[in-house]
């Protein structure tokens, strides 16, 4: 089977500063994989550059059998990768009606509509706060939205940075079901989030990041019962670098 | 010193139309700040470029006003597509200072090729209305103030459907409401700024070509207005476009009236102390940034 995403010895950051060096990685469709690393890893950094909002350096990013590595954002997003970026990324001064409109933005016009109605469809809860600008949401309703804003051009990479980051236990959990239900529609995901637990519950793979770099892969259980993974991520004392 | 109550009517509506087409200078200098984070000074030489325009083309088109006004609105939209794609469109987001230092100094030469090409001799615009005007009792209000001030009304209706109602003038808000988010969805933030740009240009167009038959045309006319318009924008509340409409009507208002009732020299001191003094007060404006927010 073809993977979906595929990373050839990545290189990107800011500036003239690389964050993430030579990173490979391949994603197979529709799954979930998880990208876990300690604080300033690269995780969000390599998102951003599968998405191309930062400096590229070097490498290779294949979508569907095509480099799309020099390729904008906007260009990448009709080819179908997705990403939701940390926190808040919304338009706070508009309603959530303007939001989705917002996001049919490389839609055809004659298709916002039936697209609107399929997303909230998926999430009735943004019927319900309709005329409610996106500033005046909880931070779980926020990420709803978000969500469903990148979702209205169905893609087929959906690349999540922090999706449960400031929710509380139950939105966690409700965010993680929500990841589950994209995924099973064949979207392939790409996580990286802050509960790495509940994360790699729901996640059939996960990649490991330590220093910009690949430190492991490997099937989400395997990597969940790991024991430097258990000491590093999921409560254990001091972080042990390994790379 | 007794009020006359006539005669502070006919100010009180002078004041309008100024304060209407204050606004628009205010209401475009806004939107760019919005979407690029720059402020452009070279913005009352777009004023004055379409007054210059509007002086061109009545002869041509007759003295006939609606199609002059339309020929100065497109080449200030033109001048302004120009001004976006060989200098703005070379500003990175973070280039702040650089585009005070490129727009001012696009604003000094603007001035002098202008005079150096038409002297600095005030011209006086005629229009198919002349002087004509309407009267009510002894009240006389020209023509050409009236539809100034009905075009800077109209032009204000236009913009709110356009950022309240399309995607082309909701990317704008996008924009300046989230740089990420507006990359979220696929908005391509340069051709969102030229638009804004040249959308800015066009209000400058009509600015400048309904007060030309109002003041006299000179290169100078638009040199203090940035100023004025920046201080609007900031008193307005910061990229709030119905509060830097409501200061603009209201400094139109104080202008006329410190210049009917004192002698004109005032004016102009007066009101950059009531700005100030506003801004020591209230330093983040009058209005809360909300609604119609491009900022």
């Amino acid at each position: 089977m073809n993977p979906a995403l595929e990373l050839v010895s990545v290189t990107a950051g800011y500036g003239d500063v690389p964050i993430v060096r030579e990173f490979s990685a391949r994603l197979q469709a529709g799954s979930i994989t998880t990208l876990i690393g300690g604080n300033g890893a690269g995780k969000s950094t390599l998102l951003r550059a599968i998405y191309g909002t930062n400096r590229f350096f070097s490498g290779q990013i294949v979508f569907k059998g095509e480099t799309i590595e020099r390729l904008p954002p906007w260009e990448r997003l009709r080819r179908g990768v997705g990403f939701v970026p940390q926190g808040r990324c919304n338009f706070p001064a508009m309603s959530v009606a303007e939001n989705l409109k917002m996001g049919c933005y490389t839609l055809p016009k004659a298709v916002h509509d039936s697209a609107i109605d399929r997303v909230t469809g998926s999430f009735p809860m943004l019927r319900q706060k309709w005329r409610i600008d996106a500033g005046n949401l909880s931070g779980g309703e926020q990420q709803i939205l978000e969500m469903a804003m990148v979702l209205l051009v169905e893609p087929k990479l959906l690349l999540l940075d922090e999706p449960s980051l400031g929710l509380s236990p139950k939105m966690q959990g409700d965010v993680f079901t929500t990841v589950q239900r994209i995924a099973a529609g064949g979207v392939t995901v790409l996580v990286v989030e802050q509960n790495v637990r509940g994360a790699l519950l729901i996640s059939d793979r996960a990649l490991v990041m330590e220093q910009g770099r690949l430190f492991m892969e490997g099937p989400a259980e395997e990597v969940r019962t790991d024991p430097r993974i258990k000491q590093a991520y999921l409560g254990g004392n001091i972080h042990q670098t390994a790379a | 010193m007794t009020v006359d109550a006539v005669y502070l009517l006919q100010l009180t509506l002078n004041g309008i139309t100024l304060g209407l087409i204050y606004a628009l200078i205010a209401v475009g200098l806004s939107l760019i700040f919005g979407v690029m984070e720059i402020i452009n000074f070279a913005h009352g030489e777009l004023l004055m470029l379409g007054a210059f325009a509007m002086t061109f083309a009545l002869p041509v088109m007759g003295l006939l006003y609606w199609p002059s006004l339309a020929v100065a609105i497109l080449a200030i939209m033109l001048v302004g597509l120009v001004i976006y794609e060989v200098l703005l469109a070379r500003l990175k987001p973070d280039e702040f200072e650089r585009s005070i230092l490129i727009t001012l100094g696009l604003s000094i030469i603007i001035i002098h090729v202008m005079q150096y090409l038409f002297t600095a001799t005030p011209r006086m615009v005629d229009t198919q209305y002349g002087f004509e005007g309407v009267s009510i009792g002894s009240i006389r209000i020209t023509w050409t103030r009236i539809i100034g001030a009905v075009a800077a009304a109209a032009a204000f209706g236009g913009l709110y459907v356009v950022l309240r109602h399309t995607q082309f003038g909701r990317a704008m808000r996008a924009i300046a409401q989230n740089r990420e988010a507006a990359l979220m969805v696929g908005i391509r933030p340069r051709v969102v700024a030229r638009n804004a740009v040249v959308l800015a240009a066009g209000l400058c167009g009509l600015a400048g070509a309904a007060i030309s038959p109002i003041q006299l045309v000179t290169p100078y006319m638009g040199q203090f207005l940035i100023f004025k318009a920046f201080a609007l924008v900031i008193i307005g509340g910061l990229g709030n476009i119905p509060g830097a409409i409501v200061a603009a009507i209201a400094l139109g208002l104080i202008e006329s009236w410190i210049g009917g009732f004192y002698e004109i020299i005032w004016q102009e001191a007066a009101v950059f102390v009531i700005m100030i003094a506003i801004l020591f007060v209230r330093p983040d404006g009058l209005f809360k940034r909300g609604g119609m927010r491009v900022g």
